[in-house]
């Protein structure tokens, strides 16, 4: 058996986090859970972390702030993000702070093993031998781009971190022409191998569906080979593109 | 009378007549040309072409000025001074060609036009009056011999004897003044066409700004949005306890052997919890008053769905249900969720109003001429007094007794219908019963897409997989 994983996990109730421990621990890891966000962030700095899950709004500090005081000392832990109320402004905050993934509350135990196994294996993932966006690409960090075409529209599609991040896809999910997206809800599912939940795609901007990548559809295999290109996903006909990419990272 | 808001179209208008004047100025001297050249009558050539290039140069000097200086003020004494001075040419080209022989004395007409547009009521009736003193004035000093007369005859004699040349002259005349009216008809009603598009522009920027239309909606907006508040209170704290009880009914179901009777029970209690979490989520997309993410959806299967819901609930009560759906797909944009619990809402209130028991019909229609989609539901109970009828939709306002209702219902459809850029209609005969019509848009490309749909959609009609695809993060 692998050796076991340590994840700690940050929520200001007792129950939570006692739920935490008896999913997570059943799968052989090891969770610390704390109901305090201070010693909880002493104990992230001590190392040999392997995951942090972190509820958003807490008493002392949110998770914005442990984010952000980890980014400072440039720990690189990943971080999964839990809410009770989410909204777009939050995720989109803590995405760009480089959280690893958003999981809003109520979640089923197969939804936060899916995020967890995502969680651990990005550790691994060396950010370097991903291919590179090209120029004029945004993306809500490590999850999924756009970028604006000549005649107005813009295509979106998934980051290679996270095509790296999940496994094998065998299966995509789209929306449909004319649907319409909102920035940070859904813009499609992965299907994906070993897990028995879909993984759940983030619209980078707001827009109307125009066209759907059948090419991908017939052959998931495209979004890692190509993923910046042959690899897209959806068209849009996009509804605020201007203000909603200064939530979104420009590609180096 | 002209507003301060006219002062960029006062200033427009201004550039407008320098172009036109511009043209005339050429027109005059190509005009005095033909007239002395080829016609060979005894125009005062020198005269004409003088006054032509008068014209010419005072359009320059004013153009200038308009470049420089796009104060009302300015364009107001600029016009003024413009159409004073188009008569005085006018009337010199008149003088120097034929007096009121000319028949081009009609032009007067134009600078009136000129001056109606332009200026105040007062000041073009002041330029008309000009325009009538000029003229007099010319014929008076001419008469007594103040003013040399050049009457406007060829080497045949006085022009109009002829009788060729006389139809010829006035034809041209006519043709002339024509084109030129058409013109100047043809721009100004552009203008006002370009005009009230501008408005109804900034009529939809108004609109869309969700400025409530009266009082009444103001309050409305208000109670809704202290309702907002609250709603994502409570969600915030009822998802706590909600994650805790859907993780451990998880784990126990992971835990319970197969065969085990509770993996049913637990089931069943993991559904309704699923079941939960969506009614929160649209509590909170209600409350954040956001977009939904609309998509193309058939209506007649949120008919469906919603009659399914409450096929025992009307049963209860006594009340046969008449659904309505066409054997064809509407496609609409919806949030399809949203449209179902407005739907069964709207139908529940429907059966609550007959409860000696009745008939409910519930269809979905096609309205070919607005190019909507509309459900009707209608009920034959007592109907809605009249001066209920406008505020059944205001929140928290309800009739029925304490603890049986709290009328958030109707408002909550209201906001629902909304954001899904439809509207929500009441209306009621008392003793009659009572119809409510919602209509919804259909997608630019939703009609033709039926065949398509079909194809893509999965067995619950979703356009990419669970209802969770609108779920926000």
């Amino acid at each position: 058996m692998e050796h076991p994983k340590t994840i700690v996990v940050i929520d200001d109730e007792e129950r939570i986090c006692q739920s935490f421990e008896r999913v997570l621990s059943k799968d052989g890891h090891r969770v610390e859970a704390f109901t305090d966000e201070r010693q909880a962030l002493a104990r992230v700095f001590a190392g040999g972390v392997d995951l942090v899950i972190s509820d958003l709004m807490m008493p002392q500090m949110t998770g914005v702030d442990i984010l952000k005081a980890m980014n400072a000392r440039s720990i690189k832990t990943p971080l999964v993000m839990i809410t009770g109320y989410a909204t777009t402004e939050n995720a989109m905050e803590t995405m760009r702070l480089g959280a690893i993934d958003y999981l809003p509350k109520p979640f089923t135990v197969d939804e936060l093993k899916s995020v967890v196994a995502r969680g651990l294996k990005s550790s691994d993932v060396d950010r370097a031998k991903l291919p590179a966006a090209p120029r004029g690409t945004f993306e809500i960090r490590g999850h999924s781009w756009v970028r604006r075409c000549d005649n107005g529209d813009a295509i979106v599609g998934a980051h290679p971190f996270i095509l790296a991040c999940c496994g094998r896809v065998t299966g995509v999910e789209l929306p449909m022409e004319e649907d319409e997206l909102i920035q940070g809800g859904a813009c499609g599912k992965l299907i994906v191998e070993d897990s028995r939940v879909p993984l759940r795609l983030w619209a980078p901007i707001s827009g109307d569906v125009k066209a759907v990548n059948g090419r991908v559809a017939e052959d998931p295999a495209l979004l890692a080979a190509a993923p910046f290109t042959d690899g897209w996903l959806l068209r849009l006909r996009p509804l605020r593109i201007e203000t909603e990419l200064k939530n979104l990272k420009p590609a180096e | 009378m002209r507003t301060l808001s006219d002062i960029h179209e006062l200033h427009d208008d201004v550039r407008w007549l320098i172009r036109l004047r511009a043209l005339a100025a050429v027109g005059a001297a190509a005009a005095a040309a033909v007239a002395s050249r080829v016609l060979h009558l005894q125009v005062y050539a020198p005269g004409l072409y003088a006054t032509a290039a008068f014209v010419f140069l005072y359009n320059l000097g004013f153009a200038w000025f308009a470049l420089k200086h796009d104060s009302h003020h300015a364009s107001i004494l600029s016009a003024n001074l413009q159409i004073s001075l188009d008569l005085l040419s006018l009337t010199a080209l008149l003088h120097f060609s034929g007096s009121y022989e000319n028949p081009f004395v009609f032009f007067y007409v134009f600078h009136a036009i000129v001056a109606g547009v332009l200026l105040t009521h007062w000041m073009a009736i002041a330029q008309t009056m000009l325009a009538v003193a000029l003229f007099a004035g010319m014929i008076v000093l001419e008469w007594t011999g103040a003013l040399r007369r050049w009457p406007l005859q060829g080497p045949w004699g006085l022009w109009f004897n002829d009788q060729s040349l006389f139809v010829a002259g006035i034809f041209a005349v006519l043709v002339s003044t024509l084109l030129i009216a058409l013109y100047m008809a043809l721009s100004i009603s552009e203008r006002s066409r370009r005009k009230n598009l501008e408005i109804s522009a900034m009529q939809e920027e108004l609109a869309l700004k969700e400025m409530p239309a009266s009082a009444e909606e103001l309050l409305r907006s208000e109670k809704l949005a202290s309702l907002g508040q609250m709603a994502a209170g409570i969600a915030h704290e009822i998802n706590n306890p909600l994650t805790v009880v859907l993780m451990n009914v998880d784990m126990a179901l992971a835990e319970a052997a197969p065969t085990d009777p509770a993996v049913e029970t637990l089931r069943i209690a993991k559904e309704e919890i699923v079941r939960c979490r969506g009614i929160i989520e649209q509590l909170l997309t209600f409350a954040r008053g956001e977009d939904v993410g609309r998509r193309v959806y058939d209506a007649n299967k949120v008919l469906r769905d919603s009659i399914k819901l409450i096929e025992n609930y009307a049963k209860l009560h006594r009340v046969k249900l008449e659904p309505y759906s066409p054997d064809n797909r509407l496609l609409c944009r919806i949030n399809p969720d949203q449209m179902k619990q407005v739907l069964v809402n709207v139908m529940m209130n429907g059966i609550q109003a007959m409860p000696n028991g009745g008939t409910l019909r519930a269809g979905v229609f096609w309205n070919d001429k607005d190019r909507l989609i509309e459900f009707k539901v209608q009920d034959t109970g007592g109907g809605i007094p009249k001066p209920m009828l406008s505020r059944i939709f205001d929140p928290f306002f309800t009739t029925k007794k304490p603890g049986q209702g709290t009328g958030l219902g109707l408002s909550v459809c209201h906001r629902l219908v909304e954001i899904n850029h439809g509207r929500i209609e009441v209306d009621s005969d008392e003793g009659q019963g009572t119809r409510v019509t919602v209509c919804l848009p259909c997608g630019e490309k939703a009609r033709t897409r039926s065949g398509r749909a079909g194809a893509n959609a999965t067995e619950e009609g979703e356009a990419c997989g669970t209802p969770e695809n609108n779920r926000r993060h």
